[in-house]
């Protein structure tokens, strides 16, 4: 007896009679609706059009389906078509393998120091992923790698033992940043799961392992299916990684052959018109997740729920924890000390010795006249605003799209996620052509971008949840007299919280690193710290680079830790 | 008493030396500002100028402070960006119909050439056009080389102790010994390689059979000339063919255990653009902006910020840098709308010959 079992197409139907139906003389669900539009078409939309109106007419503003031709003709580009399928794959299965039993473990079992894993796999995202790569070169390259020198001297191999410049390194790099998305989503549907179902099986005499494999784990499909679709399109849409890696191992995926587009000589028409197939892979993902959710019931929060019982795994307990941390310290904890390491190098290519360590570069950080201050602040400032609009748009669509029975839903949750597939560098180029006339230059066209980008990750984190939450319960707070605001404030508000909370963290890290699209859309007075770290990357001085990537990291953990501090206490246990 | 007359002395010539050296400086701003009176009357009322540069940072300071000592009133706004993004940020501009930049700064020959084409850039003639050199300013002024750098061969300090055993020319580099030991910018996404690549076939020194050969080196191949000193440095290839000369010798001053050299057929040079883009918001201040970058009085400071050779001719000289002469500097050929095509042809047929995707 499985979740999603119990159900067939009677209570499928039965949930769906149970929606509300689409009013628009329902002032709130007028507004939600107006909100949503709005949001699609210009964070969205009108981008998109941009790009799609650019790269159908020619230099004479002609239509022209020459940029179309190229495309499929080019054999370069097709071969980095199909690779992007093979790196998406990989990078997807990865993360699921590591990010769901870590999940598990963390939100359903008793290992300890979960404190300490949340915060190490935090720290494995909010490094920016091109300064995470020159930490794993620092690391793991065959010659000069530090890693592999180490194990080569301690061990006696006579060949290093990893290579970084291979396929497989770009895969591990990726995996490793991208798994937490898998994590925080996957635990923090575990922790909201109504374990009334375990129980069951449990008494029915089901083992501990079978009930977490047959019935926790598809409870929390969505999660898992959601969380997987954004692997795939931040994978799609990757950058930093492909482009400095798949250049040593020698691939090519579609991000990089559409930023090789943009310059020796700039084909910008033909870039536009190669990020159009990104749409299909995206609507694809998005089909292949709806179909296998439609078939499917995960509610499992009726409002009758009890404290979840955590698995205790005995003699276990200690093993368990010691290969998790092997892991989470692999991905996480060693690049941020490569990184801290990198930071302090007087002479970069010098033996790794005391005297060849020094603070010089945090000098440079804190030096007035490069700037680095005004960047902070203002990265602070477009991480706090885009993760809130980001968490707020996103209670909405997914409210809106699960439980208003109104047309075209499907549509609406297609042109929210179509943003996270695009690649950066060219979804900020459609904004750029959208909105230079009236925002350029300013900090409001940055958030347009940070929003437009990272709304998917609010969306399907709310929308998994929703789908947990019985709609039984708004109903019964309507039938008692609330209002359709009541009952969202005190019903399903309290449920989301978990899952906006985590959305609103993610989502600030990711900004505070966001580099493509602030690379294009920065000018005087709008900088950034990730453009800052890329100046830096560019000028050679990679040590002051990892200086600021530490700051960034700081800055995020204490941006963290202050919200936690302040987190009601239910949020904190995910529950 | 004696003792106190020397003091005074001594103080009275530190104030003289301290006075010669002073006046220069002072001059060359009072001249500075005198010769552009005109221009700088007419930037003020304009108020600003934005300069967009793919150049270093110590590079962008140095403008800024010049521009802030001789020019108050006129605002410099310096928007950094790496050249893919400041190319990808001006195309997009321009399609949208947008003009937000008076000056644009980088070096890139080839993209100069197709903006020279489009009619991006605003064609003028500064002040000194007559005496620079041809190759160092469009025939029409549509933009002006006001630094160049090199494309030197580098090589790890710590594995060669002994600089004879380095490969002396590009032929050298064929040699079986050397597999698995260089590292290259990929052509097709540094622009620097792309320049010395093509211009060493298009020069002879070069042949498609001698990069046959190479291709059965195991380059290692790396995005930019930042990534390729950092792999000779950190002695994951000892040895590179060529890298951008002010990033070799930003990391030979930080102490990093590289060095360059010549081969003997030559370091490519490259030069920087810097051009007044068409419809201009501030055109004044635009060309005041092109003015003093090619002046000789503020190149000679820029180019030792940025590391480079400064090109007028007149332009103090760097002392932290060779003679360039001292180099064999080989001229790429002018920019040409023909690149374009040139540039796609040579892509395709080296990743054919290196088998890269």
């Amino acid at each position: 007896m499985t979740g999603p079992s119990m159900t067939g197409p009677k209570l499928k139907e039965k949930a769906l009679s149970r929606r509300f139906g689409f009013a628009l003389d329902d002032p709130i669900q007028f507004i939600a609706v107006a909100v949503v539009l709005l949001a699609c078409v210009a964070l969205v939309v009108l981008p998109v059009a941009m790009l799609v109106t650019y790269s159908v007419f020619d230099d004479g503003g002609y239509l022209s389906f020459k940029a179309f031709a190229l495309l499929v003709t080019d054999t370069g580009i097709i071969a980095a078509g199909v690779n992007s399928l093979f790196f998406m794959a990989y990078v997807t299965a990865g993360c699921l393998a590591v990010g769901v039993p870590i999940a598990w473990l963390v939100a359903r079992t008793d290992v300890p120091a979960k404190l300490c894993i949340r915060g190490a796999i935090a720290i494995a995202f909010i490094i920016p992923s091109f300064i995470n790569v020159i930490a794993w070169i620092f690391l793991a390259a065959p010659n000069s790698g530090y890693l592999n020198k180490l194990l080569v001297s301690w061990l006696g191999l006579s060949r290093p033992p990893f290579n970084i410049f291979t396929f497989g390194g770009l895969v591990f790099i990726e995996t490793a940043h991208l798994f937490p998305i898998v994590f925080f989503a996957v635990a923090a549907a575990l922790a909201n799961i109504d374990p009334s179902h375990e129980q069951a099986a449990r008494m029915l005499g089901a083992g501990r392992w079978r009930t977490a494999a047959t019935i926790t784990l598809p409870l929390v499909a969505p999660a898992i299916i959601a969380s997987a679709t954004l692997c795939m399109l931040d994978a799609l849409s990757s950058f930093g990684a492909p482009a400095a890696i798949g250049t040593m191992a020698n691939f090519s995926v579609l991000s990089t052959a559409i930023y090789g587009l943009l310059t020796y000589p700039p084909r910008l028409a033909l870039a536009a018109a190669t990020s159009l197939p990104i749409v299909l892979y995206t609507l694809g993902c998005l089909w292949l997740q709806q179909h296998y959710l439609r078939r499917n019931n995960f509610v499992t929060v009726t409002g009758k729920a009890s404290a979840p019982q955590l698995m205790g795994l005995g003699a276990w307990r200690y093993p368990t924890l010691m290969l998790v941390l092997m892991i989470v310290g692999g991905v996480a904890v060693l690049p941020f000390c490569a990184l801290v390491v990198l930071s302090l190098l007087k002479s970069f290519g010098s033996a790794l010795t005391i005297g060849n360590l020094g603070p010089e570069h945090y000098r440079a950080v804190f030096d007035a006249s490069f700037t680095v201050f005004p960047s902070v602040r203002n990265s602070l400032i477009l991480a706090v605003s885009a993760a809130t609009c980001c968490v707020v748009l996103g209670i909405t669509t997914a409210w809106l799209v699960e439980r208003a029975a109104m047309p075209g839903r499907g549509i609406i949750s297609a042109i929210v996620m179509v943003g996270y597939g695009f690649p950066s560098i060219i979804l900020g180029v459609g904004i750029m052509l959208g909105y230079i006339d009236i925002l350029y230059g300013t900090l409001t066209i940055i958030l347009i971008a940070y929003v437009a980008r990272h709304l998917p990750i609010a969306f399907v984190f709310v929308r998994s949840l929703v789908k947990q939450v019985s709609p039984e319960l708004e109903e019964a707070a309507r039938i008692l007299g609330a209002g359709r605001l009541r009952s969202l404030i005190d019903i399903t508000y309290p449920v989301l919280r978990p899952a906006a909370f985590i959305a609103w963290l993610l989502i600030f890290s990711l900004c505070l690193r966001e580099q493509p699209m602030s690379a294009i859309l920065t000018q005087s007075g709008t900088e950034v710290m990730s453009t800052m770290v890329l100046q830096f990357i560019e000028d050679g001085s990679i040590e002051v680079a990892a200086a600021i990537s530490v700051l960034i990291v700081v800055v995020s953990m204490a941006s963290i830790t202050v919200a936690r501090i302040f987190a009601p206490r239910e949020i904190l246990e995910m529950r | 008493m004696r003792i106190a007359t020397s003091l005074m002395n001594l103080v009275a010539v530190f104030c003289l030396a301290n006075a010669l050296c002073a006046q220069p400086a002072s001059a060359q701003a009072d001249s500075i500002q005198k010769k552009f009176s005109n221009l700088y009357q007419a930037a003020t009322k304009e108020a600003e100028v934005i300069l967009y540069t793919d150049g270093r940072q110590e590079q962008a300071q140095r403008l800024s402070e010049y521009w802030k000592a001789n020019f108050p009133g006129v605002a410099l706004r310096i928007v950094p960006k790496s050249s893919p993004a400041l190319i990808a940020q001006i195309e997009t501009e321009r399609a949208a119909g947008q003009h937000r930049v008076d000056v644009s700064h980088m070096s890139q020959p080839y993209v100069a050439a197709l903006w020279k084409q489009k009619a991006f850039y605003q064609p003028y003639r500064t002040e000194s056009f007559e005496r620079l050199r041809p190759d160092n300013a469009d025939a029409d002024g549509a933009f002006y080389t006001p630094d160049v750098y090199t494309l030197p061969a580098a090589y790890n300090t710590d594995v060669f102790k002994d600089k004879s055993q380095l490969p002396q020319s590009l032929i050298d580099f064929l040699d079986p010994r050397w597999k698995g030991k260089l590292v290259l910018g990929d052509p097709d996404a540094s622009g620097n390689t792309l320049t010395f690549l093509m211009t060493m076939l298009a020069t002879g020194r070069l042949d498609w059979s001698n990069l046959e050969q190479l291709a059965k080196q195991d380059v290692l191949f790396v995005r930019s000339n930042p990534d390729a000193v950092r792999m000779v440095a950190s002695g994951e290839r000892a040895l590179a063919p060529m890298i951008s000369s002010f990033n070799i010798m930003t990391a030979r001053m930080k102490g990093q255990p590289i060095d360059f050299y010549v081969l003997t057929e030559g370091s490519v040079v490259v030069q920087s653009l810097a051009g007044i883009m068409r419809d201009a918001p501030h055109p004044s201040a635009a060309k005041l902006l092109i003015e003093v970058m090619t002046s000789p009085q503020a190149e000679g400071s820029l180019s030792e910020g940025g590391v480079f050779w400064p090109a007028h001719p007149d332009a103090p000289a760097v002392k932290t840098l060779p003679r360039l002469a001292d180099l064999h500097p080989i001229s790429s050929p002018p920019p040409s709308p023909a690149d374009a095509a040139n540039i796609q042809a040579f892509l395709k047929k080296f990743k054919a010959v290196f088998g890269r995707q």
